[in-house]
């Protein structure tokens, strides 16, 4: 029966995404939701991961769900499959109209969709499911699996409660994909999808053609002149990320005025239209470098990215792989880069700080929730901010560890909150409600601190990392890391830039280049003006 | 968003209010309130176009940066119950150095309604989709990322492409009506335009990228690219741009209109008479006045005569230049009895819209 399926996804993989062979762990790994079993991959960040559901959904009779926590990662990928001409994708998550949500919606029912993404907020809402329910589901995906563990850089408690909506759905087998994943997050997702141990397909997660760089800087002075250099010197296109949309928006501003050209901000605080044109100018290479949140690139799949810089250190040694994972899909050598300050700790600190409610708002939310005269069975986002001041996911986690410590049951999203049921047994104190978040708290602080000691680890980068995710290698296909020594000009651009270009701007040409074909009253008149064209 | 810019638009809000709104009705127009009110407001004060302006930002963000102008001196407020926003000699001439540079004035004339901006920012849509499809076509490509996600928008787009059987010639044609429309425009309206739109051998620009090309505010560029289409919208009606009007589509596909006001447009269009559409549907009488008056904005061609005699809106219009009003309750004292609410809010509408 392998034969046959093997046979089935081969021909699939020419006929959609034109390749002749599968990368290492992909055939394996599909090869399970076949055999009607669950299964985790853990594949590289840009070993093709998500090959590895979209083409067994093409396969399969029934609809494919996929659960992905980022909306613009789902946007992203919906995109990329209806370019390959795979018109059966599409993406439901409240961040759509209501009208627009409605009309996908219709689509599945009609059986028009063959893989559909949806957030993990959205399986939450009991109205949505029972209309899912009606579609037959051949496969079930948890893409990011790692955000189901306690363990994991990236917790969403909606992930804890995946397994009841894959039971409504009639118990399609389960296919959960990772990029990083330690002993502690495999174990927790396994348990929390039913997913044998042996079922267990781990690649190599080392990326040989990513060069590992970290540069010491003194001040933010000479952190912002070492970026500079690295956007006159390196080969791109690259990317820069940041942890701050602020903190984007003055990078370009500093790169425009240091003469550095074809620079574009992207970040979640701006339009869709406008989020998208910035993608494809990228994608069009109209663009050299993006400064960009952690809100880009997840889905974009660009394979030629030279080099990606952190501006900012992240909060933890798994997103930064993802981050950095972006570079050099085509497999040609591409660097890395995190410039580091003495201070850098302090940002991702307060940002791990804000994720999680303090002690006077667990409080005063634990009384109000419990106090004789008020017992509350629901609360909206809008009523927890206003209240006490919580904010959507701070409210998120503090209800999903009141679930676990059995203050009430039957915890479920609304369309704007929360609603549960009552409790039978007495509510545990207040105590251990605030011990159980603050610990959740400080495991993230360990987490930075171990991105630290990678940052001040005088061992081989790749090597270190490899450790950490439990495994051994070494291999590098350009230079290796810093410790090892690096061969810059490896990485850097041999060719002169052009400088800013100044062209004649010509209305019909304009017109010509968007619709090249001759139209019949072609008029001579050329009207043209200078203009610096821009780059 | 350029900070100039955005004052701009209060000081021209406020200027045109007259101290006949309140300052919140200024925060509920920038931030695109869905509410018919505001809907009609706008409509009845010419600023349709900065209906949503501000949609970005939060309503305290909004309210915020008006109370700057009125402790700046820029505004002023009418002490009273309900509190008038008007614009003070300060504040109107910072409007003036603003409309200088941004020309708001022009974008607020292209629209006389919210329904006429909606319809403009679709058919600008619908239209950089189909000539992006068109410059794959020409390549001989038929996959790319669409400039537009909306599948509602894009369904809208395949329905005018499949009634062309020859796609070669579809584009042809299509690139006449564009040299056709260019050829009115200014130079920056062309480059606007044209730069904003995407194609196989380049993506559209930003609307920030355009403002640093153009030196201008983002919000400016934008508002531009609405009122130059909402501008040629006006024209297709000629005849001379027959499959840009059929991108456009017609007034009434769009559904502009909220669900409850198109039944009673359904039912007025089947004779019903007011009193029995307030007896079939059980609601009040004011909330299908209201609806009435929300079919008359969405479109101008909305016959209001049987509902308000051409005598009634002559004297009603000619009150409103007088008095230089447009507060319902003052014009029905001048009126007097025999005018009631609906007369009156009808009547503006039109008289807002330039005809009767």
């Amino acid at each position: 029966m392998n034969a046959a399926v093997d046979e089935a996804l081969r021909t699939a993989l020419k006929r959609y995404f034109g390749y002749e062979e599968f990368r290492p762990g992909q055939l394996e790994v599909m090869r399970y939701p076949f055999a009607g079993a669950n299964a985790l991959g853990i594949l590289a960040t840009g070993g093709g991961k998500s090959l590895c559901y979209q083409l067994p959904a093409l396969v399969l009779p029934g609809m494919t769900v996929v659960v992905s926590p980022l909306i613009s990662l789902m946007a992203d990928q919906v995109r990329n499959l209806r370019c390959r001409g795979i018109r059966h994708a599409e993406y439901i998550n409240s961040a759509l109209s209501a009208r627009e949500q409605r009309w996908k919606l219709a689509q599945v029912i009609e059986g028009k969709v063959k893989i559909l993404y949806v957030s993990p907020e959205k399986l939450q809402q009991n109205d949505f499911m029972e209309q899912l329910e009606r579609v037959p589901v051949s496969l079930f995906v948890v893409d990011e699996a790692h955000c189901i563990s306690q363990w994991g850089h990236d917790f969403r408690t909606d992930y804890q409660r995946l397994h009841s909506c894959i039971c409504r759905l009639g118990a399609p087998p389960v296919l959960a994909l990772t990029a990083t994943a330690t002993r502690a997050v495999q174990q927790d997702i396994c348990r929390a999808l039913s997913i044998p141990h042996e079922h267990i397909v781990l690649t190599s997660i080392n990326r040989e053609n990513i060069c590992y760089d970290v540069a010491f800087l003194g001040d933010e002075r000479e952190k912002e002149a070492a970026m500079l250099d690295k956007l006159r010197t390196l080969k791109g296109p690259g990317l820069v990320y940041f942890r701050s949309r602020s903190a984007t928006e003055r990078a370009h501003k500093l790169a425009q005025e240091q003469g550095i050209e074809r620079c574009a901000v992207y970040h979640g605080g701006m339009g869709a239209e406008e989020r998208l044109l910035i993608q494809q100018q990228f994608l069009g290479n109209e663009l050299n470098v993006i400064f960009a949140t952690n809100a880009f690139g997840m889905g974009i799949d660009k394979p030629d990215i030279r080099f990606v810089l952190h501006y900012h250190m992240p909060p933890d040694i798994e997103s930064y792989l993802q981050e950095v994972g972006r570079a050099g899909r085509d497999g040609q050598l591409s660097y890395a880069c995190l410039l580091f300050t003495p201070d850098d700790h302090i940002l991702p600190g307060q940002l791990i700080a804000e994720e999680y409610p303090n002690e006077v708002q667990i409080r005063n939310f634990y009384d109000a929730l419990f106090s004789a005269d008020r017992r509350m069975k629901g609360v909206s986002e809008q009523e927890a901010l206003a209240a006490w001041g919580l904010e959507a996911q701070q409210l998120s986690i503090l209800l999903y560890h009141m679930e676990r410590l059995g203050l009430f049951r039957r915890l479920r999203r609304t369309t704007n909150g929360w609603e549960w049921e009552g409790a039978d047994s007495q509510p545990k104190s207040f105590q251990s409600l605030a011990q159980i978040v603050f610990q959740r708290r400080a495991e993230r602080y360990e987490k930075l601190a171990e991105m630290r000691r990678w940052v001040s680890s005088s061992e081989c980068r790749r090597l270190t990392i490899g450790r950490y995710f439990a495994q051994e290698h070494r291999a590098a296909s350009g230079s290796c890391c810093d410790r090892c020594g690096i061969d810059m000009t490896l990485y850097q651009d041999g060719e002169e830039r052009d400088n800013m270009l100044e062209e004649a701007w010509d209305w019909r040409q304009e017109l010509d280049s968007l619709l090249p074909v001759s139209h019949a009253n072609g008029s001579d008149e050329r009207y043209g003006f200078k203009i610096y064209k821009f780059r | 968003m350029n900070i100039q810019f955005m004052e701009g638009l209060f000081l021209l809000a406020a200027s045109k209010f007259q101290g006949e709104r309140t300052p919140q009705a200024i925060v509920h127009l920038l931030k695109g309130r869905k509410n018919n009110q505001v809907i009609a407001d706008a409509a009845l004060f010419g600023v349709s176009m900065l209906y949503g302006a501000l949609h970005a930002f939060s309503v305290e963000e909004v309210r915020r940066m008006l109370d700057d102008l009125i402790a700046r001196g820029w505004l002023g407020v009418r002490p009273g119950k309900k509190a008038g926003v008007f614009c003070l000699p300060a504040g109107e001439a910072a409007l003036m150095k603003r409309e200088a540079r941004f020309r708001y004035e022009a974008c607020c004339r292209s629209v006389s309604s919210v329904h006429e901006k909606v319809r403009a920012a679709r058919f600008w849509k619908k239209l950089s989709l189909l000539i992006q499809t068109f410059s794959y076509w020409i390549a001989g490509e038929t996959l790319f990322y669409p400039v537009v996600e909306q599948r509602e928008l894009q369904y809208e787009v395949k329905r005018v492409i499949k009634t062309y059987p020859d796609k070669l010639e579809a584009a042809r044609r299509m690139k006449e009506e564009m040299v056709r429309w260019m050829e009115g425009l200014a130079e920056e309206e062309r480059m606007l335009l044209l730069r904003r739109l995407s194609g196989k051998a380049r993506a559209g620009l930003t609307y920030r990228q355009l403002a640093s090309m153009l030196d201008t505010a983002e919000g400016a560029v934008e508002m531009h690219v609405l009122r130059l289409a909402a501008e040629q919208l006006r024209r297709l009606s000629s005849g001379a741009y027959p499959m840009l009007a059929k991108v456009a589509g017609s007034r009434s596909d769009d559904a502009a209109l909220t669900q409850t006001a198109r039944w009673t447009k359904a039912l007025l269009a089947a004779g019903f008479s007011l009193e029995e559409i307030v007896r079939q549907r059980g609601l009040k009488p004011g909330t299908i006045e209201d609806h009435i008056v929300e079919i008359a904005i969405a479109d101008p061609a909305f016959d209001i005569h049987p509902f308000v005699s051409p005598e009634k809106v002559e004297r009603i219009h000619a009150i409103v230049r007088e008095k230089g009003t447009k507060k319902v309750g003052t014009i029905k004292r001048e009126a007097g009895d025999s005018y009631n609410y609906l007369e009156i809010r009808l009547a503006l509408v039109r008289a807002s819209q330039g005809g009767r």
